[in-house]
């Protein structure tokens, strides 16, 4: 009896070490210098930015695919059309970090308000994203669609807002999920720009505990579980939009 | 046509990986974040400083060839810790925090916290910072001192905003742009930027009974490295008595 116990002291030992390890780590981490304030304020502004980002972005988004669509039927918007070209291009083809850097050392210089040049940022940035998306749901809707709208009197804008968009919004919900989940890990960035974010709160914790762990499997796990919300959201708006359709 | 390209990159592939791990004997691995002059800073793309001439002196007394890692300040003491590159020579201040991840050599320099300040600026004393906008990169000294400060010291319930940042040169630039009123910065990097850019000016951090920041710069090893901790402490030894590491202070700070 003794013996075993004996043999079993070491393992105990390591057991109770390990134990102590993630004990102090998670006491440095969450607890000491009241680090979880720290925590709660970097949540609030990575999902602050993240919807209003989106909510920017889809409105940026649908306009300019409509605007795109309007002038590809009509040949009416040429010059707009080149410019909205431009505003892809550059915004689909440089980092979204750059552009950040750009925005808040260049072009707002004299903002002082990092939270509020981050959400124009992202959503200048996912707009540009969007509206690829749009587009495509809209011109995966039958022309035929578009002239019942007229034939039945109802103006361009009408038949755009009240027959074309709501078929098309509910095509392409998955690919705006997948620009919803890409935007929310990509606020990541914003501690560049001064912003407390998730991502930022963790880097200032983990420079004072010097104990990398928690703090980046705590962030890395408060991400997941908003991208996990999301996609839950998401299914539920689309078998809701779903039960309308013809089976 | 396929096959040899696909044998090409294959072998392209293996290079690249053996490259990728060059454990070997020969060579030291330096850590350091080249955001700091005169310590470290980029030259083109050559890393040059005070810390890189150090670095090469130990790595000549190892016998050793070195090479040279330019990463986050706020990661290069995790770095060491977990194994990454031999050594990390940036500038590290030595601290109770960071002796529980690292082991660090003898000191080799003394600093001291410096503010970097706008030319018409009347801030003189830390207790000045109180409700100003203050910036510092994540996990420097005047960082860590700060939020200190404001959680239990002299700027404590003094609504005193705390901007972090990458860099030293990125937050001074915000202080130009108006959107800073001081940065918080070592002793050295602090009259270097200064002295590089019109409108900015620094003077060291002191409180109000006059006392300063004053710390100093060690060299970090991996934990239980008792060896080459020996080596590199005989090279700092050798380097302080030479004279050389305010020589190479006054080399690099043009």
């Amino acid at each position: 009896m003794l013996t075993a116990a004996l043999s079993f002291q070491p393992v105990a030992d390591w057991f109770a070490g390990m134990w102590d390890t993630i004990a102090d780590g998670f006491t440095r981490t969450f607890i000491r210098h009241e680090n979880y304030k720290l925590f709660i304020e970097g949540f609030g502004n990575t999902l602050f930015i993240a919807v209003a980002a989106c909510l920017l972005g889809c409105v940026i988004g649908v306009l300019v695919a409509v605007a795109k669509v309007y002038n590809a039927q009509t040949g009416r918007l040429r010059p707009l059309n080149a410019l909205l070209n431009v505003y892809l291009a550059v915004f689909r083809g440089t980092p979204i970090l750059v552009q950040l850097l750009i925005l808040y050392y260049i072009v707002f210089k004299s903002v002082d308000n990092a939270l509020l040049v981050a959400i124009i940022g992202f959503g200048i940035n996912s707009g540009a994203y969007v509206a690829e998306v749009v587009r495509a749901g809209i011109m995966a809707i039958d022309p035929g669609q578009t002239e019942a709208g007229r034939s039945l009197g109802l103006s361009a804008g009408v038949t755009m807002r009240k027959i074309i968009l709501p078929q098309a919004f509910k095509n392409i919900l998955p690919a705006l999920g997948n620009e919803f989940i890409a935007l929310l890990k990509e606020t990541s960035v914003a501690g560049f720009i001064t912003v407390v974010d998730l991502t930022r709160a963790g880097d200032l914790i983990r420079a004072q505990t010097m104990d990398p762990y928690f703090s980046l499997f705590f962030v890395a796990g408060v991400y997941l579980v908003l991208v996990l919300g999301l996609t839950w959201i998401l299914g539920r708006v689309e078998r809701r939009l779903r039960r309308s359709d013809r089976r | 046509m396929k096959k040899a390209l696909a044998l090409l990159l294959s072998a392209a592939l293996l290079c690249v990986l053996l490259a990728g791990c060059n454990s070997n004997n020969e060579t030291i691995e330096v850590y350091l974040n080249a955001n700091f002059p005169p310590f470290e800073y980029m030259e083109g793309n050559e890393i040059k400083g005070v810390d890189v001439d150090i670095a090469r002196e130990i790595a000549k007394d190892l016998g050793k060839e070195v090479t040279f890692k330019n990463a986050d300040f706020d990661g290069l003491c995790t770095s060491i810790a977990s194994g990454k590159g031999d050594m990390a020579i940036s500038g590290i201040t030595i601290t109770a925090d960071r002796m529980e991840e690292v082991d660090f050599s003898k000191p080799y320099i003394k600093s001291v916290q410096y503010l970097i300040l706008p030319d018409a600026s009347t801030i003189a004393k830390m207790e000045d910072l109180a409700g100003k906008r203050v910036g510092a990169p994540v996990g420097y000294t005047g960082q860590l001192r700060i939020s200190d400060e404001m959680e239990k010291g002299v700027l404590k319930d003094t609504d005193t905003n705390l901007k972090t940042y990458k860099s030293a040169i990125e937050a001074s630039q915000d202080i130009l742009n108006g959107k800073l009123d001081a940065v918080v910065m070592d002793e050295l990097v602090a009259q270097s930027i200064a002295e590089d850019t019109d409108g900015l000016k620094a003077i060291k951090l002191v409180y109000a009974d006059g006392s300063a920041v004053e710390e100093e710069y060690g060299v970090a090893v991996k934990k239980g490295q008792e060896d080459l901790l020996e080596k590199i402490n005989a090279t700092i030894d050798r380097l302080v008595s030479e004279g050389k590491i305010d020589e190479f202070v006054i080399n690099h700070s043009k």
